[in-house]
């Protein structure tokens, strides 16, 4: 039984394709997240702290269009 | 014999050493900074001319204990899942190790940004007590943002309650600003030295009333 979901998902496109839009989403989602975080530190801005925190945020995009870049080269 | 001549006395030098680096600590903010007196480089919108930042409040750091705990969880169960495979009992022969990569990249990259939104919530969820107004910053969820402020001379009554070892332990609890008539009352939840703040507003409060 084990084997044949196996067989089913092996070689799957649709498995690749719904990993590739899940990636995305999650980009779209980070961006919204440097965004706020943009729009804080205009209303709290906590010296160095806010810089680090954005520079974390913008890593954290960066990262992800690596990732998806990735997914789709290698998938 | 009674003494006619006493010198002063000594008082030890690492005591004072010990008492100057907390000083310096508490009005410097950094990424953990929960409790900071006269915050340097701190600035805030809509701030006065005449206006100045007495004390900056976040919750205390171990408040943030049960997320850092999941997201260590999380970060485990990839190596366990490996063990298992290994094992035989669990196959993901199926998958190419391309895929496997890529998943488990995902997932790690998933509890980063777990970690990080939790984090930025933490940082931007800010009490700001000036000489002249309480102002309250609540972001959560990413997308909640709300900014209150009261003036000094609203506030009515300010008092705290620390409940449970752990509060009493890292010395944090809720410091409650009551305000006059309907106006919504201000709650600076989990702030460490909830004393000290309520002496630092109480002092206020007295000072705006007797002006």
């Amino acid at each position: 039984m084990l084997d044949q979901i196996f067989e089913i998902f092996k070689g799957l496109i649709l498995v690749k394709i719904g990993f590739l839009i899940l990636n995305g989403l999650y980009l779209a989602f980070l961006l919204v997240v440097y965004k706020q975080s943009r729009a804080m530190q205009r209303v709290v801005n906590d010296g160095s702290a806010s810089s680090i925190v954005n520079s974390f945020a913008l890593l954290n995009v960066i990262l992800g269009i690596l990732l998806f870049v990735a997914a789709l080269v290698i998938l | 014999m009674p003494d006619i001549f006493v010198g002063e006395p000594e008082i030890k030098k690492e005591s004072i050493k010990a008492d100057k680096k907390e000083d310096k600590i508490h009005h410097r903010t950094h990424l953990f900074a929960a409790y900071c007196e006269n915050p340097e480089a701190f600035i805030f919108a809509d701030k006065l001319d005449d206006e100045e930042t007495l004390l900056f409040l976040r919750k205390h750091f171990v408040t943030n204990a049960p997320w850092i705990i999941k997201s260590i969880s999380l970060g485990i169960i990839p190596l366990i899942l490996v063990f298992i495979s290994s094992t035989g009992l669990v196959r993901i022969d199926f998958l190419t190790p391309n895929f496997v990569l890529m998943i488990i990249l995902f997932y790690y990259f998933l509890i980063f940004g777990y970690i990080f939104v939790n984090y930025l919530t933490w940082f931007y969820n800010i009490s700001i007590v000036t000489t002249q107004r309480i102002i309250d910053i609540d972001f959560s969820q990413i997308v909640f943002e709300n900014v209150a402020a009261t003036k000094l001379t609203q506030i009515e009554d300010v008092h705290y309650s620390q409940i449970g070892v752990i509060r009493s332990v890292f010395d944090y609890g809720d410091v409650i600003l009551q305000t006059a008539g309907t106006l919504p009352n201000f709650d600076f939840l989990a702030v460490p030295h909830p004393e000290r703040v309520i002496k630092v507003i109480g002092n206020l409060i007295g000072e705006s009333e007797n002006a």
